[in-house]
């Protein structure tokens, strides 16, 4: 048997593996292989190393879209295809389309199912700097830096006069 | 050096600790990625850009239950010893501008600040205990994303720096000592079993093929397309199946080879408390057979602390603290063989 990947060696390497209850197998050469990542795992290294090359390497993609950047942090996806990182948040949202066959090589399921952030928004903020205030107080005083103190007092009335109307705690 | 020490006093708490199946799991860890919305991931951040990120955080942080620190005012030896302690990473250590950490007061939580995501928060717990650290993430998580302004995507989960993490942002982790499977060649048979079940295998000490000490980090290697509990029951499944495998090996070995292995394990224990001159990499492997020796029941198991401190405290930043200065790389040697010997000699 060929290996599949470069259709050139043998394939010495076989792999099964199990996704989502799916059985796939691959057969491979000892280079290819080792190229993709398959065999980095046994050699307990970095699975990633220039996974992301080979991946790229392999994929047809639009001429424009190597030197198109995120509108956001301005890093452009051939960045991208170099590090492996990319830029900022927003670049999953530029790249969506481009990213998309990407993750499903990494990822295997595209869609997530874990945590949604809840997004308390502002009053818990005021809450966490009020206590943290509180808590410095704290320390000052016990560290008898009692101008330093009475500042941080003078802001914790301030901020609490603030949340006063609004909140019952 | 006449004046005796306690290494206990250097190490946290947990790395003594013996939790569920402490016979071959150390620790069981979570890590959560985390990234702000609006703002470049750390390695395409500017200084200043960075630093403005690090105070955003630093305002969410509770401060009773975390110390914060900015990485630049820690001394690179304290640095160093975090990192040996797993409480900052490698890559964290080398450029500390605009970084930051965050440390539980009882050390079993911490977040990195612009490591390779704006937020990572940690846990740890001692033993095969996945959920306890779960749920002590989640909640450091809740706290802080009631706060911040995550970036996250509905079909796509949690943003993250690579796009390996994203999703669940989740890497669940068991620290797992596998002498047996080691010495019998069974390892490389079992790892490919389970990178067939998603999971990633690493040595924790030393670089590539080498695993230091016996001591190996198995890990989830997706993180988008489950729920973090899938994920979890995962990983437990895997594990479970290893300490299974390694208790099975340990048992026929003790039944079969039992001159052979008591040799080994006592061997190594004499060494131990005679060498003058030893180097990290000797010490860990000595330090693993003395820990199989006594899980097997050959030492006796008040050692146990002791040699589980000292697979800390022989570390090079961990040393150096010991000692209380800074040592020539020729002169570690020396030095770790003389606190192996003071520790173990403490013990009768
Ligand atoms: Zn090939
Ligand atoms: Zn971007």
């Amino acid at each position: 048997m060929l290996c599949e990947h470069c259709n050139l060696n043998p394939a010495t390497v076989h792999f099964k593996s199990v996704i989502d209850g799916v059985v796939q197998e691959k057969h491979l050469c000892q280079n290819c292989a080792e190229e993709t990542g398959q065999l980095k795992i046994f050699n307990l290294s970095n699975p990633l190393g220039s996974f992301f090359e080979t991946l790229l390497g392999s994929m047809e993609l639009r001429p424009t879209l190597m030197s198109s950047k995120c509108k956001a942090c301005n890093i452009t996806f051939e960045e991208f295809r170099q590090s492996g990182q990319l830029g900022c948040p927003t670049c999953y949202r530029e790249f969506r389309e481009e990213l998309r066959p990407i993750l499903k090589r990494i990822q295997g399921d595209i869609v997530h199912k874990g945590k949604v952030p809840k997004r308390a928004g502002g009053k818990l903020g005021v809450q966490r700097k009020l206590e943290n205030l509180r808590e410095e107080l704290k320390n000052l005083v016990s560290l008898e830096e009692y101008e330093k103190a009475a500042k941080v007092r003078d802001k914790i009335r301030e901020m609490e006069k603030e949340a006063g109307g609004e909140s019952g705690e | 050096m006449s004046e005796k020490k306690n290494i206990m006093k250097l190490i946290t708490p947990w790395m003594i600790e013996s939790g569920p199946e402490g016979d071959v799991v150390l620790s069981s860890r979570i890590r959560l990625a985390r990234n702000l919305e609006g703002r470049s991931f750390p390695a395409h951040a500017s200084v200043s850009e960075k630093n403005a990120i690090r105070d955003d955080i630093k305002k969410a942080i509770n401060k009773k239950e975390f110390n914060f620190l900015e990485l630049e005012d820690i001394s690179p030896l304290e640095r160093e010893n975090m990192m040996e302690s797993h409480l900052l990473s490698p890559q964290i250590i080398a450029s500390p501008e605009g970084r930051g950490v965050a440390i539980a007061k009882d050390q079993r939580s911490s977040i990195m600040i612009n490591e390779e995501d704006h937020l990572r928060i940690q846990t740890i717990t001692p033993g095969l205990d996945l959920k306890t650290a779960l749920i002590k993430a989640n909640s450091i998580d809740d706290d802080l994303e009631s706060i911040l302004n995550l970036a996250f995507d509905e079909q796509l989960g949690y943003l993250t720096a690579w796009p390996t993490n994203i999703g669940t942002g989740l890497r669940v982790s068991a620290m797992v000592h596998l002498p047996g499977l080691t010495l019998t060649n069974n390892l490389p048979q079992l790892l490919s079993s389970v990178s067939q079940l998603g999971m990633v295998v690493r040595g924790i000490y030393g670089e590539g093929t080498e695993a230091l000490g016996n001591l190996y980090q198995i890990s989830n290697q997706r993180s988008l397309g489950r729920t973090e509990e899938e994920f979890l029951s995962d990983l437990a499944t895997a594990v479970t199946h290893i300490i299974g495998e390694e208790r099975k090996i340990r048992e026929a070995l003790k039944q079969k080879s039992q001159y052979f292995i008591e040799d080994k394990v006592f061997r190594s224990l004499g060494i131990l408390k005679e060498a003058r001159v030893i180097s990290t990499n000797e010490a860990l492997a000595l330090l693993s057979d003395v820990r199989l020796g006594i899980d097997l029941g050959l030492i006796n198991q008040d050692l146990k602390p002791i040699v589980q401190g000292l697979m800390q405290i022989i570390r090079p930043a961990h040393l150096q603290k010991y000692m209380g200065n800074t040592l020539e790389p020729e002169l570690r040697d020396y030095y770790r063989a003389l606190v192996i010997r003071e520790e173990l000699a403490r013990e009768g």
